[in-house]
Formats: C-alpha cells, structure tokens, sequence
C-alpha cells in the first residue's frame, strides 16, 4: 500500500471512529425522544413565542452533549416529535458548540486567551439563531426536507398501533442506523481523501494573513470534519502560527458545517437547504473571524 | 430574505476583509529570560508577531534605558540580541517603529516592557564574638537581594568559614579546624546536605573560585610548614561538582605537570579556564578535555575579564591589551589617562568595556600626612570618584565590579578594628560591603559582612 493510500485509511478511520460513539449515542437520544418522551412534552415546555422557543431549543444541546454527528438523527428526532424544521436546524447548529463537553474542552485548550471561548459560544448562538429565523419565515418548511424524510414524517404515527414502545425503539434504532451509517462511511472517505489531496503546508502558509488565515481555517474545517468535542485540541496546534480570529472562524464553522456533517445532513435535507445553510454559516464565520483578527 | 442576509453578511464580511488588509502586524508573545540577560551579553529577546514582517533596521529600534543591540527578523520572528548585559531590577521598553506586514504592507509599531529580575547576593559575615558558655559565635554565609526585594536568611554556618563561592545548586565553603587546617564542603542549595572534599593532608587551601554557570570549582593548594614536603607551590586544582568523585584533579601543564598559578579565572558560560603562570605565560586551559591547554603569550599581569564578555585584559609594562578568548586574538588597549587624581597612588583596577574604561582603586594623601583610599572611574572624558569613604578611619580592602558591570562592590572595614587572625584571607571585626552603581555613584545599599562572591 503506498503512503498516500495508508494515510487516507488512517485518516478517514480516525474520522470514523471518533464519530461513531457519538452517532450511536445520537441516534439512541433520537429513538428516546421519539419513543419513551410522551407527545407533546417537548412543545409543552418550551417557550411559545418563535424567537424565545429557538433561544430555548439552541440551549438544548446543554443536556444532551453529543458532537455534531450525533445530532442529526436527533434533530430528525425532534421533527417527527414536532418541532419545526427551522426550530431543529437552530438546535442543529447550536448543539455541537453550545454543550458542556465542547465549553471545556475549548477552555481547556485556549482559556480565555483572545476571547476565543465567548467568541466561540457567542457566534455559535446568534449564528444558529440567525438560521433558524430565516427559515421560520419560509411558508412551506416542510419543502427543506429531501421526500424521504418526509415520507417518513408521515408514517411515523402507523407504528404506534402495531407494535410496543421497546420493539419499536429497536426499528427505529435499527433504521436510523441504516440510514446514518453510510452517510457517515462516505463523509469519512471523503475527509480522508481531501485531507491527503491537499498539503497542509499550503494551509500554514496562509495562516499569518489576517485574512487568508481565517478562509485557510475554515477550509481545514470543512476539511477535516473534527468532532466538536476534540476540536479544539485539534486546532491549538495552529495556534502559534495561525492569527485568533482563524482559530474561532475553525471552531465556529466547523462544528455547523464540514464534508461529513454536509453527508449525514443530506439524509434529512434538499441539497438547496444545505446550498442555503453553508452560505450563510460560511459569511457568519468568515465575518466574525475577521472581526476577532482586527480586533484582538 | 435570504438573499437580503446573505448580501448583508458578504458586504459585511467584505469590509471586515478590507479593514484587516491595513492592519499592521501586532505582537502576539514574547520570551526572554530575564535572570541571564543581567548576568552575560548576547542574550536574546524574542517578539512572536501575528504575521509575517518585512526586514527591520538598527534606528528603527528604540531601547529605553538605552543598550546597544542587533536585530534579525525571521518570518514572525524578531530577534534583538543585547550586546551587553542588562541592569539589574531596571524596567527596559524596547520598541519598534514601523513595523511592516510582509503581505499587505501595512505599518504599526511593536512595544515591549520587562523588568529585570534582582540579583542574589552572597556574602560572608564573620563573627568573633563570643557567647556566654565561652564559644565563638558561628560565621555565616548570607543570601540576600541586591536591591532588598526579598528577605535574607543565613545559608550556612560553620565555626570559622575561610572563604566560599557560589555554583549552580551548590555553595562550595573553606572552613577552618582548631589546628587551622582547611577543609573544603559542598552544600547543597536544593537539599541543604554536605559532602566534604578530600584535599591532601596538610595543605592550606586558597583563591577558591567557581565558573558559576557550569559546576566546576577551582582552587590553589600549597603544603603546609609542617608537612615537609614542599613540592605542592600554589597548585591549582579543580573539581567537577558532578563527577562521581570526592577527590579534587590537579590541572596540567603543557609539561604534563600540576600546574602552579599566580592567578587564574574560569571563562564564562565554558569549562575552562585562564590561568597565569609564574613564568608569566597566560594558557587557556579547558579542564574537561585532557591536554586541551592553549599558551596565549606571556604578560605581567592578569587583570581579568572585561564584565559581560570573554574578553581577557593583561597588562605590560609597555602596553595593555584585551584578549578574546573565543579565538585568542589579541587587540592592543591603552588605558585613558587619569590625570585629575594627581599624586593619588594608584592601586588594584578593574577593565568595564573594550573602550578602557576602568575603576580603579586610589590613596590620596590627605593634608594631615595620612593617606585616605577612594575609587574612580576613569573614560575617555575624564575621571570621577564613585566611592570615597565617609570616615578617615575606614580603609578599603577590596573591590570588585559585578557581572552586568552595574555595580561595584566595595569592601570597607575600620582601620582601627581588631583583626580576626584568619591565616587566609583575615578580615576585621567589622566588615561591611557597599555598592555603589557606576553609573550614578550612588551607594544602593551595604550590608555586613564581605568576600561578595561576584569577586569570585
């Protein structure tokens, strides 16, 4: 096997297993959500008002730490249980940054060195926010969502009647599995492959420019597909090289978008939703990374 | 309304974009080690900027107190080496205008503020008093602060301490037994223990000295009156503070014998040594490397190595010269003249730069017949007095200049105080150090006891 070939194996393995905990964790809070939480208790309990409700659902992934893989089948979790498709997608891209695990690994990692931890938690909210209330303005939500999952919206009140909470918590796991895990194979291989295509000595001679530095970083992003959990770590090895706003550009936007996450999300929605979405993740990002950089 | 935002945030992100393309660099870290850069020249300071920047020239330095440095930028990396060593306890500024971005050209300037560390003082405070059980009171060795930053304590005690120097970690001390006989004792800084030296019996040990930053000492051994063998003249001796050994190494000559030394001086930051020969042949001698001994010519007199530098000054009848140690060349100094000081008898001096400035000790003979000693620095403008003692009846014994070349510290004792009867090194019953900063002339502070162990 040449070199190449066993670095992308590594690579994408590496990627791989440090999702796959947290899909399998994601995917059995999804099946709890759907199952065992009594109809209508979710709704019940958060805020009426649109713009509250989101702030409340954004905070959710407080409760349930699980990196960005994770939270898609959630997310897919809360809409069959009722949530909007904007009020999941705000919880979506919170989630992953605004959660306990990520807060301290981030602390952890830089302290409270440039203000990149508020700067982190602080575009994480207003970004996701920001998403969720472009799209609750959208007349027909139910159009972002490919028609397999809305086909599956729909049949979702059948298997109520046929069969016991256990049996169906076991084919609901059974499907969301099936249905994440060649997502998350293929979101892996490419990583894998990208990550080998592109030498990252070109990335690190960019990361002195206070501009390049922060397009460099989200690209390493996107890249790389890190877990939110750990990628902090990952990027304080950048640290002396690259410029703060660079490192909070990385840990903002690649969280809320990445190869892998693009691959797991296009099992729930359209290709012009995640067109729409990594626009506008891409501008908050590369916004706020400048800002850090000019002004830090 | 998506396309409004997504407008909104590229515009946005757009002249965010635009504002960092005129920003200059900033400086992101700095490192510099702040108890070297007061004991040698050369040392570095290290300004981490957040981007790339263009070449940067000498007058765009500003150092404040002023100290001659070079500059080498490499990437992000500035390096400003200071050409001499720093004051001690001094808040220094270094700043740099402009400082161009390497990409976008754009200017700021970079300023950064450190202050030095003080400086451990080590003294010896002799102590002839005694108790009420008919005992003398143990002498000790002091570690204090040279500006009073922090507390002193006594490190050491013994009955009778003939003289001490100072390692890395250690305190190398020469006592003396009932029957005057020299024992020579490592103690431990970290663990506070003891290990004595074996030294050939009846030999009366002396100049003790250490290369403080390696942790070699060094010392004389000649045969005591009683021992009947005489061969041992002023033998120097070294011993490797690390070497699994208690038995101290004779340095040879070019001969391949111990060598006997009027003088000798461990070469900062090296193993080895300058030692001057009773043949007056000064020979550069690395004490770790068998037969590693290099002559560098004869001359009168060793006068030591100039503050901060591994330069070597001698002295001849006809000419003065500085030798760098680094390669054994030698350049010719002529010493300024010191004419102001008249008549005064000049004594024991000490070389601060390459230029030839020196402080040199004097006795001026007073009106009254009696002779009154002082210290003067003399340059190229002239000489001034840094120290005169305030009472006639107060001599000075000894100077020396610290490592940095800031201070020197003065040794002073009453003329009519009764002397200890040390058969080494005796001193007075009431020894006091002073030190003076060169620069100012003003007495910082002085402190019972002497042998400060910068004059080892």
């Amino acid at each position: 096997m040449s070199d190449s070939a066993k670095d992308f194996v590594t690579l994408a393995v590496s990627v791989l297993i440090e999702s796959l905990p947290f899909v399998f964790l994601g995917i059995f809070l999804s099946v709890v959500v759907q199952v065992w939480l009594p109809d209508g208790f979710l709704l019940r309990h958060l805020p009426r008002r649109g713009v509250l409700r989101r702030f409340a659902v954004s905070l959710i992934g407080v409760l349930v730490p699980v990196c960005e893989c994770g939270n898609v089948p959630l997310t897919r979790g809360l809409i069959m249980k009722g949530l909007t498709v904007a009020e999941a997608m705000t919880f979506l891209l919170a989630a992953p940054i605004l959660n306990p695990i990520t807060i301290i690994t981030t602390y952890q990692a830089f302290g409270w060195e440039n203000g990149i931890l508020v700067s982190r938690i602080a575009g994480g909210f207003l970004i996701a926010n920001l998403i969720g209330w472009i799209y609750s303005r959208h007349p027909r939500q139910e159009a972002l969502l490919t028609s397999q999952f809305q086909a599956a919206c729909a049949s979702k009140g059948e298997h109520h009647a046929a069969a016991g909470k256990l049996q169906r918590s076991v084919r609901l796991f059974t499907k969301e599995t099936s249905a994440m895990m060649p997502a998350l194979f293929i979101g892996c291989a490419i990583a894998g492959a990208i990550q080998v295509g592109i030498p990252r000595d070109v990335l690190v001679t960019l990361g002195t420019n206070p501009v390049w530095s922060v397009l460099a970083l989200m690209a390493l992003a996107f890249v790389v597909s890190i877990c939110s959990n750990v990628d902090a770590f990952f990027v304080l090895s950048f640290g002396a090289t690259f410029l703060p706003g660079a490192i909070v550009a990385f840990l903002v936007f690649g969280p809320m978008i990445d190869i892998k996450m693009l691959v797991l999300m296009r099992t729930t929605f359209t290709a012009r939703t995640l067109v729409q979405i990594t626009s506008v993740v891409a501008l908050c990002s590369a916004a706020l990374g400048l800002a850090v950089n000019y002004v830090a | 309304m998506l396309l409004t935002t997504v407008i909104v945030l590229a515009v946005l992100a757009g002249a965010l974009a635009l504002l960092n393309t005129t920003r200059g660099p900033r400086l992101e870290s700095a490192a510099i080690n702040l108890g070297s850069v007061i004991d040698h020249s050369g040392q570095r300071l290290l300004l981490n900027t957040d981007q790339p920047i263009s070449s940067i020239d000498r007058d765009q330095i500003t150092v404040t107190p002023e100290v001659p440095v070079s500059v080498a930028v490499d990437g992000t990396v500035v390096t400003i080496t200071f050409e001499e060593a720093l004051n001690y306890n001094t808040d220094y500024r270094v700043n740099i205008d402009p400082v161009i971005g390497l990409f976008q050209g754009a200017q700021s300037s970079i300023e950064y503020d450190f202050t030095t560390d003080d400086v451990d003082l080590y003294t010896l405070h002799r102590d002839s008093r005694i108790t009420d059980d008919g005992t003398k009171r143990p002498d000790k060795i002091r570690r204090d602060t040279l500006l009073g930053t922090d507390v002193g304590r006594a490190l050491f005690t013994a009955e009778r301490i003939q003289e001490f120097a100072v390692l890395p970690g250690y305190l190398a001390v020469v006592t003396l037994d009932q029957e005057n006989r020299n024992h020579l004792t490592l103690f431990s800084l970290t663990e506070e223990t003891e290990l004595e030296i074996v030294l050939p019996s009846d030999t009366v040990l002396k100049d003790l000295q250490t290369s403080r930053t390696t942790n070699l000492i060094g010392f004389t051994l000649t045969s005591g009156l009683d021992s009947g063998d005489h061969d041992l003249v002023d033998i120097l001796y070294t011993y490797d503070v690390n070497a699994q050994t208690a038995v101290p190494q004779p340095v040879f000559g070019v001969d391949q014998r111990p060598l006997s030394v009027t003088d000798y001086v461990f070469v900062p930051n090296t193993t080895s040594l300058v030692a001057h020969g009773p043949d007056q042949v000064i020979y550069l001698i690395d004490v770790t490397v068998e037969g590693d001994i290099v002559p560098l010519g004869q001359h009168v007199e060793m006068r030591g190595l100039i503050p901060g530098t591994n330069s070597l000054v001698v002295a001849d009848p006809t000419q003065g010269a500085s030798i760098d140690l680094r390669d054994s060349t030698v350049t010719p100094l002529d010493l300024p003249a010191d004419d102001e000081l008249g008549d005064a008898i000049p004594a024991k001096l000490e070389v601060l730069n390459r230029e030839g400035k020196y402080v040199r000790l004097y006795y001026a003979w007073g009106t009254d017949g009696t002779s009154r000693p002082l210290l003067a620095l003399t340059d190229r403008d002239g000489s001034s007095f840094v120290y005169v003692p305030a009472s006639p009846d107060t001599d000075i014994r000894d100077f020396c200049v610290s490592p940095n070349g800031q201070y020197v510290a003065v040794e002073t004792f009453p003329r009519d105080g009764d002397s200890d009867q040390y058969p080494t090194l005796p001193g007075s019953s009431t020894m006091m150090t002073t030190f003076v900063d060169l620069s100012t002339g003003v007495s910082n502070r002085s402190i019972n006891g002497f042998q400060p162990h910068w004059c080892k």
